[in-house]
């Protein structure tokens, strides 16, 4: 059926118009080739493509005795790392994920890799904005009930146990907003304050910004990738940038005994701590709209410094096809049978990075005591070079022997005694109450996992390659009071 | 701790100079200079490719347009730093690292994407191959940046053989999987693109995944789990450009169903998000248009066209003042620049421009460029072009084959279907009164040009258009 006369309106047309409107109207985005069409684009190049999703990484992960009440113990999950201070004239955000990801810690006191016990966060937010755009608060926000703070999360908290159903804890509970800046938010303090919620059974939980409290040095994360001092070009700089910057902290105190085995600590001391979070999935052979979402793992963090310490990897040069591709993806119990997984931690990258640069001579292999640091905690009988059982799941009284299996776990012994005067070096320099076992937000972890890397205490100690730390260019000092963290930075 | 690569954000705060700076290092001479050489290579040199370029010369890159968003006096958080100056900066400190010229390839892409600039194209190309030579083996993100640009680029053939690669290299990282869905479902090897997809959601059911999921369930027909797939993709969205994104597909789906009101609502949030969402800009035009509002309408395809002119928004516009019988002859002598600069340079072909071509120029040049773009992939979205470029010319035997191919996924979009009805209705076929009936009921505003079209050849058909 042909159309009307619209073609041979274009035969007709003046030809130095047509030169002149059409160079004024090919920029070079119509010469770049062909685009798409509407409802056509959808599946294609301009569809994003930056698969890096911040909320899914976990940077740092800490559980230690409380030192202001020993009965309870805290952990703290840190992610969204380098999250920029906001100002007035040009607000952040930095929001929980929602959608349903669940922001899970798990408790292994088996040692079989399997949570006997979860506690799961979920978020919703509640937006005021227009069009769900622009800043998140107007005017001064000075409680988590003004009506100026436009875009608000909750969470819920459920604690599951193994094979029982969950149960919630706290619905609704508020998280502490982004601190936007010193001029909107004056007393961040007294919104994390709002933002603390008591759980049932004591303990306490929030959800809130906090201040980037990693005690980072440059100059040693050089070895672990390049085998001599930093700093790593296009990692971190001399000057350490995570002394500025904020992240967003899950905090959870609980009491020891709702943590350990069986209620037990006493019989039961040790726990492995990890956390991840999990997205909503889909199966697209099936009809979404009658399925449940199968979530997908997306994001896991248990000992600190895993790529660093196993590989010498970060995500930049991580070795295409390797274990590093597979670990955030894992359940911790799966980690048993990724046979290159436990192989590298028999055989980790850094020391040999470190001889190939000229600067001490890589411990004999295989590495048993670093395959117990990360996948097994420090025991007598379990490849570990102390000498005595500190943090491994055997000790549990109730625990299978049998069943015992490599995982990767920050393990913590909640009966060991909060010490008085930290030494921020941990184990290997006598202060049994810190990193390894389980980790302190003061742990200086970079050196001890260093020095451990290189044979200590099996061996000669490498703690002379090391530069001291630079302590002025490192975070504020976490306190010794909850929630433990410094309010997050702000700028005018 | 773990975290991944803050020297973007480290960088941030560096601006202008700094971008002013790289552009004169970045290449083999001033931006201008390369993007004329690029052009050549593409598109060949006949007089108006030359004369283009003149023009090009003057104008320069798009700059972002300031949008029509509603949140006027609504100040938007600005962006922690630009990426690009970032990656620039990186690579004028680390010239010898592969993984900084990856990063730059990326951050030009995405440029590209937002800016539809495509001098941003031929950096990224210059960008990964620097890093394939410092480091040939084992360079996944140089690969998977290969693969996306030649998506970018319509190269699906080039692009599938980059995601293959990039799978086996790494069978567990997302991004060559993202390489690949995008490829196939261009390619028409509709199970393999579903399963690229299907990987890719398992590893990253984020964004990336969930918009290529929606796009999947789409050209299936299976709209309402499209939409699903876009909420989610929605509440994972970590950034403005991304909500935007979502925000207008969501508001395209609408628009296909002909809920207008609910798009216009979706165009608004993704312009509240990113007021220089291309896509937003022209489907707020096209609701403005059903809506009643043709002068404001024309108003923003104007200023749309002005710095992305790409087929799509050129016809729609076209189209718009054709209905209303206003000039369109800036437009249409622009869609007929680009048809003749397609056809020099042999490159991949737009089913978009096509229908422009089959529409409003001579058909038979649609009929054979289309022909080698069949040769090259076996899209619903070629068939359906190359059915109606047959139709006009004449051969509606071998029109209604190809349309009949167009819609072996179960796609239902009012224009497959008003193209199929019409070729049924020149064939006689009884058939033709419901397929024009369903482009119409699918959205009674899907084009202002072909409604008119629809509703009489139904007239002549002696069927009422609502049925």
């Amino acid at each position: 059926m042909p159309r009307s006369a619209p073609s041979t309106r274009v035969a007709r047309r003046p030809r130095t118009l047509a030169l002149a409107a059409a160079t004024a109207l090919l920029t070079t985005a119509a010469l770049a080739g062909p685009y798409l069409g509407t409802s056509q684009a959808g599946g294609h190049f301009d569809a994003p493509g930056q698969i890096a999703d911040p909320q899914a990484n976990f940077t740092d992960i800490y559980a230690f005795t409380s030192p202001d009440n020993p009965d309870m113990a805290t952990v703290i999950a840190d992610l969204q790392p380098t999250q920029l201070p906001g100002t007035t004239p040009a607000p952040v955000n930095y929001p929980f994920a929602t959608g349903g990801a669940r922001y899970e810690i798990h408790i292994d006191g088996h040692g079989d890799g399997h949570s006997d016990l979860t506690y799961r966060w979920t978020f919703r937010t509640e937006d005021r904005r227009l069009f769900g755009a622009g800043p998140i608060a107007i005017g001064q926000v000075r409680s988590l009930r003004d009506s100026g703070l436009l875009f608000r999360q909750y969470y819920t908290l459920e604690r599951i146990r193994a094979g029982q159903a969950p149960e919630v804890l706290v619905k609704d509970a508020p998280a502490a907003p982004t601190q936007q800046s010193i001029g909107q938010m004056p007393d961040y303090g007294a919104l994390r304050a709002e933002a603390t919620t008591v759980l049932p059974g004591g303990g306490r939980s929030i959800a809130t910004q906090t201040a980037e409290s990693f005690q980072a040095d440059a100059r040693v994360f050089g070895y672990f990738i390049l085998g001599s001092a930093g700093p790593v070009p296009g990692y971190l700089p001399a000057a350490n940038p995570l002394a500025a910057v904020n992240v967003s902290s899950l905090i959870l105190q609980v009491p020891k005994r709702e943590l350990a085995l069986n209620g037990d600590p006493g019989r039961n001391p040790v726990v492995g701590v990890w956390a991840t979070l999990s997205r909503p999935g889909a199966n697209l052979a099936r009809d979404l709209r009658a399925q449940d979402a199968g979530y997908r793992q997306v994001g896991r963090l248990g000992n600190p410094h895993i790529m660093f310490g196993l590989w010498g990897s970060f995500g930049g040069i991580a070795a295409p096809g390797g274990p590093e591709d597979r670990f955030h993806a894992r359940p911790a119990d799966q980690d048993q049978y990724d046979q290159d997984f436990l192989n590298s931690a028999l055989d980790p990258a850094p020391p040999h990075k470190i001889e190939a640069a000229g600067q001490f001579p890589a411990p004999a292999g295989p590495r048993t005591d670093i395959r117990a640091l990360y996948l097994g905690g420090i025991g007598k009988n379990n490849g570990a070079k102390f000498g005595f059982d500190l943090n491994t799941q055997s000790m549990n009284a109730d625990t299978d022997p049998n069943a015992v299996a490599w995982a990767d776990e920050l393990r913590l012994n909640l009966t060991t005694p909060v010490t008085a005067n930290p030494n921020r070096f941990g184990v290997l320099d006598g202060d049994l109450q810190g990193y390894p076992n389980g980790r302190r937000p003061n742990d200086m972890i970079d050196n001890s996992l260093l020095r451990m890397l290189e044979g200590e205490p099996g061996g000669p100690s490498a703690a002379g390659l090391l530069p001291p730390p630079l302590f002025d260019l490192q975070p504020k000092p976490a306190t010794d009071t909850f929630p433990y963290l410094n309010l997050p930075h702000a700028l005018p | 701790m773990t975290v991944d690569l803050p020297e973007a954000e480290a960088e941030a705060g560096a601006g202008a100079e700094a971008e002013a700076e790289a552009e004169a290092e970045a290449g083999p001479g001033p931006a201008q200079g390369r993007r004329l050489r690029w052009l050549a290579r593409v598109a060949g040199a006949g007089a108006l490719v030359l004369a283009c370029a003149g023009g090009l010369l003057a104008l320069g890159p798009a700059a972002p347009t300031a949008g029509p968003g509603p949140g006027a006096g609504q100040a938007v958080p600005a962006p922690p730093g630009d990426p690009l100056a970032a990656a620039r900066a990186a690579v004028r400190d680390r010239p010898q690292d592969p993984y900084a010229w990856e990063q730059l390839g990326l951050a030009d892409l995405d440029r590209a994407r937002l800016t539809l600039d495509a001098a941003r194209l031929a950096d990224a190309d210059q960008a990964f191959q620097r890093s394939l030579v410092l480091k040939p083996q084992g360079n996944y993100g140089a690969l998977v940046g290969t693969g996306m640009l030649a998506n970018a680029r319509h190269e699906f053939a080039a692009a599938r053989t980059a995601g293959e690669r990039a799978t086996a290299l790494a069978p567990d990282r997302p991004t060559g999987y993202l390489v690949l869905a995008d490829a196939e479902i261009q390619l028409g090897d509709y199970p393999a693109a579903t399963a690229a997809t299907q990987r890719l959601l398992d590893l990253a059911p984020t964004v990336p995944g969930y918009t290529r999921a929606a796009y999947d369930l789409e050209t299936h027909g299976r709209a309402e789990e499209a939409e699903i797939a876009l909420r989610r993709a929605l509440d994972s969205a970590e950034s403005a450009g991304d909500s935007a994104f979502c925000e207008h597909r969501l508001g395209d789906l609408a628009w296909d169903h002909g809920r207008l009101e609910e798009a216009g609502d979706h165009y608004r949030r993704a312009l509240a998000q990113a007021p220089d969402d291309y896509y937003a800009q022209a489907g707020l035009a096209r609701v403005l248009a059903a809506t009643g509002r043709p002068d404001q309408a024309a108003e923003h395809y104007r200023e749309l066209v002005a710095h992305a002119p790409t087929p799509q928004f050129l016809l729609e516009l076209t189209e718009l003042q054709l209905s209303r019988n206003q000039d369109a002859s800036p437009q249409l002598t622009a869609l007929a620049a680009e048809v003749r600069l397609l056809d020099a340079s042999g490159g991949p072909v737009d089913p978009v421009l096509m229908l422009y071509q089959a529409d409003h120029a001579d058909p038979s040049v649609a009929v054979r460029l289309l022909r080698e773009e069949w040769a090259r992939r076996k899209s619903v979205l070629v068939a359906d072009a190359l059915g109606w470029a047959l139709h006009r010319s004449g051969q509606d035997v071998e029109a209604l084959d190809l349309l009949h191919l167009a819609a072996a996924t179960n796609w239902h979009t009012p224009l497959f279907a008003y193209h199929r009805g019409t070729v049924e209705a020149a064939l006689h076929r009884p058939e033709a009164v419901a397929d024009l009936r369903e482009a119409l009921a699918l959205n009674p505003h899907f084009s202002p040009f072909d409604v008119p079209l629809t509703e009489r050849l139904l007239g002549e058909l002696g069927a009422a258009p609502q049925g």
